[in-house]
């Protein structure tokens, strides 16, 4: 098959974790797909498209919201809601999704991305390919820095923010390490776990999703709790993961000395595991894949 | 109603309306019908002239009798109690035809003009005879600036004439004429510089020799060309009668409109950008807004693109969002056509290569709700971008750096009467400014005509600002505006503008005194000028209590309340007038905030906060 001829992928589900969403954000994320998948499904890209939202939020509430919004589709074949009745993390909600439907395609994707019409089609393109294994599109207003090939696409992890995937690789891989990974880092596990099985990534910048983030002059922005406390385990954890012994000692060490109460906490849930013998496998000791530098696990255009 | 006996002269009203009939090129034998004719002074001039048959209807029997004296038909008629058709037409011999019917200085002396336009409609139609109005202007310069500075005289002939029952401005006499069955065929103004209602001559603002006076001239030429109309005469054709349901007296309906319409121009050569525009926009979080997307000198192809890039777009959004064509003309003729034809009470324009952040609406309402009528400015970065070719040999865009904050947060107007700080796409304009008062961007600028538009309008306005970010501006590595236009286009724009603020009489915002004071002193200082030493007590009483900030103070005050009023502090209330009493103090009215300076305020905050009973109830806060 030629690289520019459309690939035909069959049944796609979209999948989306929630947390106490905005009501309208979530009908206008609704929508967007909604007319994304009708211009791809008249292209033939997909046959059937289906939404699935899983709930991690204390109350089922948003479920009439959901009912509200599938009732307003044109084209999703559905949207189903399920409420975790816990918060299961990001990882672990799509891992939960991941086993309640069959596709051919899935996109893993955070709820308050909204698809440019085009969209589906353009992260369809790269699949011509039978070793490529994940298409990821660009986001805005922020566009992601890391580096990628221009002329082919080609990059090292793809962001869980918004990724289609091949159904039958998150079957191989199953999915995310949701043992390991809560909030962060999970997407760049994933995607350097295909890389180890030889599948390629493709980024599409001619893809375009919306990612609703927000600024405040002078660029600062403040980092909540859960933000903070999880990455700093996540950036550990990951290290540890890919054999990158002398990394893991640089951030314990950056956090043991920082006083900050955040990352001492961190650290000890870290350590805490490692006691309890629940750290995970380890992958790459050739490091093959991965990448550590600066706190990135990329190369960056700029940072 | 009063009868007047004003002479013909050509040069006066009456010269304009004879004027007017001559172009409908009457023949001897034609009749002209004169409504209101009063002592019907256009008479003899229309006998002489084209040798025309005069009718004329008035109330008054003793105008009526000076006309029949003079030889000429009149008829009596009294509006609202007779029936004018049956009136004209009795009058009339059989087989007369109508040359043109005049109605001068009568139709702000009845109570339902509509009726009466609706009627002559109809009575005209079987010669297609125009109707030749004569109506005095209330929007006239004098008239306005006198009301403006509450001044409304009645006066016992002219523009405030003591017997007027209805005033017209121009958009109020085409309204009404147009929706009653007449069609606008000729202008032919009386203009007068100074009208009777220029007095008092010496009222600051009234005369032109005055900077209010000048200021408020030019403000008021800026929104039309009948700034100095004395009387509108105009010649109209009868039409299609009224349609049903059309406004019936000219009234102004109040219309729901969009809170913001957003113009993007584009010459369809940036499909990709556009798109992702688009996509900013239909994500946010705010919908309330239109978009109009100005094609400018689109060719068939690049036109089909861009209505390819609208169909493809869901459809609560894309409902609200339509291709302008415009064709020829600068960078101001795009943004120009999308403002006029905008709906939203604020329009704001973004280029078809920008991008925006979920919020840009949203901040852009609550900027509205602070201040109507302002400015809405929230912040922008610059990013660079470049172009790559992907996989397949399309383009795409890619950023090639982080976000810069370049544009300073706040608007500051003397920093912006120096250079443009302030992206287009970052800041709303009150849709008024373009529908009623005239404003546009520059049709003569090649460059900067944001920049001309922002510091002509900022003084007017104000800004209301966020320091929120809305929008990101694009820096292209290559190809950018600045590149393509000259340095001599851009010098020439500059100065251009610079000569426009220059000529005027320029609004500064509040504060500005004591700014300008600073600088001149900063600006003594170093030079340094002695005397500048001795006035530093001076400088520093200006610069205090007398002379506070507004703003300033209103945070404080709240603050001030916040604290005296939060849990903690009224809790320990009693715990304060027992030590009060241990430590025998005398009783101390609290401070009454609203009549503290800055200097004071602070004092009392950093009392309460540096006080014990704060320091104790710190645990209570943590709670919250």
């Amino acid at each position: 098959m030629e690289i520019n001829e459309l690939p035909k992928l069959g049944r796609l589900r979209v999948q989306a974790v929630l947390y106490g969403n905005e009501p309208d954000s979530i009908l206008r994320t609704v929508q967007h797909l909604d007319r994304a998948a009708e211009l791809a499904i008249q292209a033939g890209t997909f046959g059937r498209v289906t939404l699935a939202y899983g709930d991690s939020s204390p109350t089922d509430s948003l479920r009439s919201v959901v009912e509200d919004a599938k009732a307003a589709c044109g084209t999703l074949a559905d949207i189903e809601y399920v409420h975790f009745g816990g918060n299961m993390g990001s990882a672990g909600g799509h891992n939960a999704l991941l086993e309640l439907g069959q596709t051919d395609f899935t996109i893993l994707m955070n709820p308050d991305i909204m698809f440019a019409p085009d969209a589906l089609i353009e992260l369809a393109h790269p699949f011509a390919d039978p070793s490529v294994a994940m298409s990821e599109p660009k986001q805005l207003p922020f566009e992601h820095p890391k580096e990628y090939n221009p002329s082919t696409g080609e990059t090292p992890w793809a962001s869980g923010a918004c990724t289609l995937v091949r159904r039958s690789v998150l079957s191989e891989l199953e999915g995310y390490d949701a043992q390991t990974f809560f909030l962060y880092c999970d997407d760049v596990d994933l995607s350097w776990r295909a890389r180890l099985k030889g599948y390629k990534l493709i980024y599409c910048p001619r893809a375009a999703v919306f990612h609703d983030k927000r600024m405040q002059y002078g660029g600062d922005r403040p980092v909540g709790w859960a933000e903070k406390f999880y990455s700093a385990e996540a950036g550990l954890l990951i290290a540890y993961k890919y054999c990158r012994d002398d990394r893991v000692k640089q951030i314990s060490a950056f956090f043991a000395e920082s006083g900050d109460q955040v990352w001492l906490d961190a650290l000890a849930s870290f350590e805490k595991r490692r006691e309890d013998g629940v750290l995970p496998a380890r992958l790459d000791p050739a490091h093959k894949v991965a990448y550590f530098r600066d706190g990135l696990y990329a190369r960056h255009r700029f940072v | 109603m009063d009868i007047y006996d004003n002479a013909f002269s050509e040069s006066n009203p009456y010269g304009h309306v004879i004027q007017l009939v001559a172009r409908f090129e009457p023949r001897p034998g034609d009749y002209v019908v004169d409504i209101g004719c009063g002592y019907g002074r256009i008479a003899e001039i229309l006998k002489e002239r084209f040798g025309v048959e005069y009718l004329g209807l008035d109330a008054d029997l003793e105008s009526l009798e000076s006309l029949r004296s003079r030889g000429f038909n009149a008829v009596q008629f009294v509006a609202g109690q007779q029936d004018l058709a049956a009136q004209i037409l009795s009058a009339l011999p059989a087989g007369a035809r109508v040359v043109a019917i005049t109605a001068l200085d009568f139709i702000e002396h009845i109570s339902q003009p509509g009726q009466l336009l609706s009627d002559l409609a109809e009575i005209a139609a079987p010669w297609n005879a125009p109707l030749i109005l004569s109506v005095p202007n209330v929007s006239h310069r004098d008239v306005g600036t006198k009301l403006a500075l509450g001044r409304f005289d009645w006066t016992d002939a002219g523009l405030l004439d003591r017997t007027h029952i209805r005033f017209f401005t121009n958009d109020v006499l085409s309204r009404l004429t147009r929706d009653h069955g007449w069609h606008e065929a000729y202008q032919h103004d009386f203009s007068l510089r100074k009208s009777d209602q220029h007095f008092p001559c010496t009222l600051p603002g009234l005369s032109a020799d005055t900077p209010l006076g000048q200021f408020l001239a030019l403000l008021r030429e800026g929104v039309d060309q009948y700034a100095y109309v004395n009387q509108f005469i105009r010649a109209y054709l009868p039409g299609p009668t009224r349609m049903a349901g059309a406004d019936i007296d000219g009234m102004v309906q109040n219309i729901a409109n969009p809170f913001l319409s957003v113009v993007i121009r584009t010459t369809g050569t940036r499909i990709g950008t556009l798109r992702e525009g688009l996509l900013c926009l239909s994500a946010q979080s705010d919908q309330d807004f239109e978009v109009l997307i100005v094609g400018h000198n689109l060719e068939i192809p690049a036109q089909i693109e861009v209505e390819r890039l609208i169909e493809h777009l869901h459809p609560a959004f894309r409902s609200r969002v339509r291709l302008v064509r415009v064709d020829g003309g600068g960078r101001s003729v795009p943004l120009n056509t999308g403002f006029r034809a905008a709906s939203g009470d604020y329009v704001v324009a973004f280029d078809d290569d920008d991008l925006l952040f979920g919020g840009w609406v949203e901040t852009f309402r609550k900027l509205a709700e602070r201040a109507p009528g302002a400015l809405l400015r929230q912040c922008a970065v610059a990013q660079d971008w470049d172009r790559v070719e992907t996989a397949g040999g399309d383009a795409a865009s890619r950023s090639m750096s982080s976000m810069k904050s370049i544009y300073p947060a706040n608007f500051d107007l003397l920093a912006h009467i120096v250079e443009n700080r302030t992206p287009l796409h970052s800041i709303a304009f009150p849709r008024a400014l373009f529908s009623h008062l005239g404003f546009q961007f520059d049709p003569g600028h090649s460059t900067a005509e944001d920049w001309d538009l922002i510091i002509r309008a900022a003084p007017l306005c104000g800004v209301s600002t966020s320091t929120d970010v809305g929008c990101i501006y694009r820096h292209w590595t290559t190809g950018t505006s600045y590149t393509a236009h000259s340095q001599f286009e851009w010098t020439s724009n500059y100065l251009n503008t610079l000569k426009k603020l220059n000529d005027r009489p320029f609004l500064l915002p509040k504060g500005s005194v004591n700014r300008l004071r600073n600088m001149y002193a900063e600006l003594q200082r170093l030079k340094g000028d002695v005397d500048v030493a001795a006035e530093t007590g001076i400088e520093s009483l200006a610069n205090g209590a007398l002379l506070d900030d507004d703003k300033r103070l209103a945070e404080l005050r709240e603050r001030y309340y916040e604290l005296t009023t939060s849990k903690s502090w009224q809790i320990t209330a009693p715990l304060r007038v027992l030590l009060s009493a241990l430590k025998r103090k005398p009783w101390t009215r609290p401070p009454r905030i609203w009549l503290m300076g800055e200097a004071d305020l602070d004092f009392h905050i950093r009392q309460v906060l540096q006080s014990s009973s704060w320091k104790w109830t710190r645990i209570l806060r943590g709670l919250r």
